[in-house]
């Protein structure tokens, strides 16, 4: 067909060569998209996932493509041309193979099977394989992940750790992240003054970092009254030291370090809380701090572990 | 039809081939221009963003960063495993999952609490592994505190025959600017580490530990390291030069590089090295010692414990038999570990857990990730591929002019493809709005949007597959590539098009309601009188 400028067709034989060539441009990137997963040949097409009801070896077995005999148990792989025959009544087996969406269960009824690999499935051509890259690149799954190791625990029963007894706590004057420490399942933390209430979720984790209130006493609660510490302010010189610590002036950050690991395991309990506190605030600068509020709160080590030897 | 139209000679006077008979441009010269001014614009912003990056600018960096990862992530899910996997190992992760911890766990330590794959399990797997025929076992699993469960687990993975076996050594981080040093922990699987033991039998000890970028400060895992710097191993003072548990695992993996591996790193007097004390650097040895932490791993392997049930569908189809994640369970039969033999045959295999507990997810390119998902990448990337070079900080003019260099010619490759394939959208375009006279002027107008817009995309679409295949191949010759600034340059020309043709829509607009409101008037001021009459 000839065209002209004054009379041209609505799509000339130019738009259509155009339009040939994106085609084509698209049908050979679909191609080479699916170029890697089609195709092999010495790969396995498939697997069997589970193999039930077999008390003897004979009573399924893979008859290989290649030559030769397989036992069929699960984890099997599977070549193309492989058949599965299945002589045992009460023998099932869970088979995938590649390009099917529900897996295939093979027993003596539709025995022997035969394995047909990828070729010749049109679910599993160029163009699906590209719609399904394209989902795998911009579809990417998101989860949480604790990148500070956080651990979690036991699935029930909340409970009080180790490190934190519930009851009364002792805490010196002003503000100040706490290190909220139990065991069990995941919960909120609520810290109750005055009547008044705020909440903070740790889900999933079984510790967390809550802000004190600045001043006066306060409770935290687990919701539920699962668990729950009573605290009372204590001026700043109220703290107890380790002895061989000074008794009086600011501690370097080695010696808070080496206090707050005594307050967790030798002084008394309702020191806890400001110990804790005290290693998850170190924490932050300091490595050692880091690894052993990490040990603390997955629960890798207990109180004792940290006690000094006995002479 | 006979040709009804104008003589060629009114066409194209003689000596005018450029301009058209009404005295504006041809159709072919307006889209020669249109798709070099598009070159041009695609260039000049390659040309800035590769040297932004090389001379380590922020924003830019952060932008070839993103391409970079964006290449890796169009690389896995576009491509499967190769065509054949005889010639290569093939890798699987054996995902300790909770029946298969719970088989093994004691009444004081129940899973789920911290110990997510209990010493007994590791030991009756390395007594599995060792017919299993795989080339390489990784167990990244922390060592445990307990001297004696240490010892029972160092009797149990060191054999005598079987594959090599990797555990990890205990070490902590000592500094990490340009190469990682380590400080190992006093006691190690084989002993105290003043013994300086890291092998036995077939059991040899290599640091797990990787590094994250702090000027990108993202937490994204994309280097590790060849070597570390190991303090307080043996006796001397001198820190020692240990190699990462992949790059290990990878030298291990190829048989002709075993025993130089071993000699220089690992020399057991009177076995197979020569002489006392390790052997000098050999060129067996791949990459050599390169110390620099900036080898960023070319991420080919898609983290398969964090997919969604769909693509892992997807992932077990293109990846069955290449790339396996099999739960421990899977192989349990009561307390033994028990596989058919092709399973692990020739494989890289790493015992590792995904378990929240067992505190091994990371951030990478491609995602979240498992510990052993990473190092299994890490290997690919030293036995197949090779770590992605960049330039460092501390590196000079020069190497930073080279490296913006290299990052240029990459992308120019991309950018005239794109040209190219442009040039015939905007020939389609201009013919269309010179040509097609019989349709309307709004027909013409939207099969040249449709046109624009089509070729865009098919334009968009040939420059990441040839953007894929590029980093397929660069990845072979250590270059990191960026998938996203041709795609970028190319989403801005055609914004600078949509724009330019916005203005033009508006500009018509603004006219058509000035002349309208212009004829409004003067129509008003002709009734007046008429009203006033």
């Amino acid at each position: 067909m000839k065209t002209s400028r004054h009379h041209p067709a609505i799509f000339g034989p130019s738009l259509w060569q155009i339009l040939g060539f994106c085609l084509a441009v698209f049908a050979s990137l679909t191609l080479a998209a699916s170029a890697g997963p089609a195709g092999a040949q010495d790969r396995p097409v498939g697997q069997i996932d589970t193999a039930r009801g077999i008390d003897l070896p004979d009573q399924a077995v893979v008859l290989r493509a290649a030559g030769g005999t397989t036992p069929a148990r699960s984890l099997v792989r599977l070549y193309d041309g492989d058949r599965i025959q299945v002589r045992g009544a009460q023998t099932r087996l869970t088979v995938y193979v590649a390009g099917n969406e529900r897996p295939i269960v093979v027993t003596r009824a539709n025995s022997p099977y035969l394995v047909r690999g990828r070729s010749g499935r049109p679910l599993s051509g160029p163009v699906t394989q590209m719609l399904a890259s394209l989902d795998l690149m911009f579809n990417r799954p998101r989860m949480a992940i604790a990148t500070s190791t956080e651990a979690r625990g036991l699935d029930n029963a909340t409970a009080a750790s180790a490190f934190l007894p519930a009851g009364p706590q002792r805490l010196p004057a002003g503000t100040r992240p706490l290190l909220i420490l139990w065991s069990g399942s995941a919960s909120a933390v609520q810290i109750v003054q005055d009547q008044q209430s705020r909440e903070w979720a740790a889900s999933a984790f079984t510790s967390t970092l809550i802000d004190a209130p600045a001043a006066g006493n306060f409770d935290i609660v687990l919701p539920g009254d699962a668990l729950g510490w009573t605290i009372a302010r204590v001026p700043e010189e109220a703290v107890p030291r380790a002895s061989s610590l000074p008794a009086n002036g600011p501690l370097t950050f080695e010696e808070r370090l080496a206090n707050a690991m005594w307050l967790l395991t030798e002084a008394a309990p309702e020191w806890r809380l400001f110990g804790l506190s005290e290693v998850a605030d170190l924490a932050r600068t300091d490595y050692g701090a880091a690894r052993l509020l990490a040990a603390i709160r997955s629960g890798e080590i207990e109180p004792e572990d940290l006690a000094a030897p006995a002479d | 039809m006979p040709w009804s139209g104008p003589s060629l000679e009114q066409v194209a006077p003689p000596g005018d081939v450029l301009v058209d008979v009404d005295g504006t441009q041809r159709w072919w010269v307006k889209a020669i221009i249109a798709a070099l001014a598009g070159l041009l614009f695609s260039l000049v912003l390659s040309a800035c963003l590769s040297l932004g990056s090389a001379f380590r600018v922020a924003p830019l960096v952060a932008v070839e960063q993103a391409g970079i990862d964006f290449g890796m992530r169009a690389y896995t899910a576009f491509t499967g495993s190769p065509r054949t996997t005889k010639a290569i190992p093939h890798y699987v992760f054996v995902d300790v999952d909770r029946p298969a911890c719970d088989a093994f766990s004691t009444a004081s330590e129940p899973c789920g609490t911290g110990r997510s794959v209990p010493p007994d399990l590791i030991i009756a797997f390395a007594e599995a592994a060792r017919r299993s025929g795989a080339a390489v076992v990784l167990i990244d699993v922390k060592v445990p505190e307990d001297v004696e469960e240490r010892n029972r687990l160092a009797r149990g993975l060191a054999a005598r025959d079987g594959p090599w076996v990797i555990a990890s050594l205990a070490v902590r981080p000592r500094a990490s600017s340009e190469q990682l040093e380590l400080t190992a922990e006093g006691e190690s699987l084989l002993g105290p580490v003043e013994g300086g033991r890291l092998r036995s039998g077939r059991l040899l000890l290599a640091p797990f530990v990787t590094a994250t970028d702090a000027s990108a400060a993202d937490g994204v895992i994309r280097h590790y390291p060849l070597l570390a710097r190991v303090k307080d191993v043996g006796t001397g003072a001198e820190a020692r030069w240990l190699p990462s548990a992949p790059f290990l695992a990878s030298g291990l993996a190829d048989p002709s590089s075993v025993d130089v591996i071993l000699c220089r790193y690992y020399p057991v007097v009177g076995e197979r090295c020569a002489a006392a004390g390790p052997a000098p650097l050999s060129p067996a040895i791949r990459f050599g010692e390169q110390a620099q932490l900036r080898n960023r791993i070319f991420y080919s392997l898609p983290g398969l414990a964090a997919a969604r049930q769909d693509q892992q569908a997807i992932y077990r189809d293109r990846y069955l038999g290449f790339y396996d994640r099999v739960p421990a369970s899977a192989l349990l039969q009561g307390t033994e570990f028990s596989w058919p033999q092709d399973l692990m045959q020739d494989a890289v295999v790493i015992l590792g857990t995904s378990a929240p507990e067992g505190h091994d997810w990371h951030v990478t390119p491609l995602g979240p990730m498992t510990g052993p998902e990473i190092v299994l990448n890490a290997i690919r990337a030293f036995s197949e591929f090779s770590p992605l070079s960049e330039p460092s900080a501390a590196a000079g003019f020069s190497d930073k002019l080279a490296a913006a260099w290299r990052g240029f010619s990459v992308k120019v490759g991309a950018v005239v493809t794109g040209t190219l394939i442009m040039l015939v959208g905007w020939l389609a375009i201009f013919w269309i709005g010179d040509h097609w006279t019989r349709a309307p002027r709004w027909m013409r107008r939207v099969a040249c949007v449709l046109v624009f817009f089509g070729v865009l995309t098919l334009t968009a679409l040939i420059e990441l597959f040839s953007g894929i295949s590029s980093l397929q191949r660069n990845a072979e010759v250590a270059e990191a590539t960026d998938l996203l600034t041709p795609l970028l340059a190319l989403g801005l020309e055609g914004f600078a098009e949509a724009a330019r043709t916005f203005a033009h829509v508006a500009e018509a607009l603004v006219a058509w309601g000035l002349m309208r409101s212009v004829s409004l008037i003067k129509k008003l001021r002709e009734r007046r009188p008429d009203e006033d009459v």
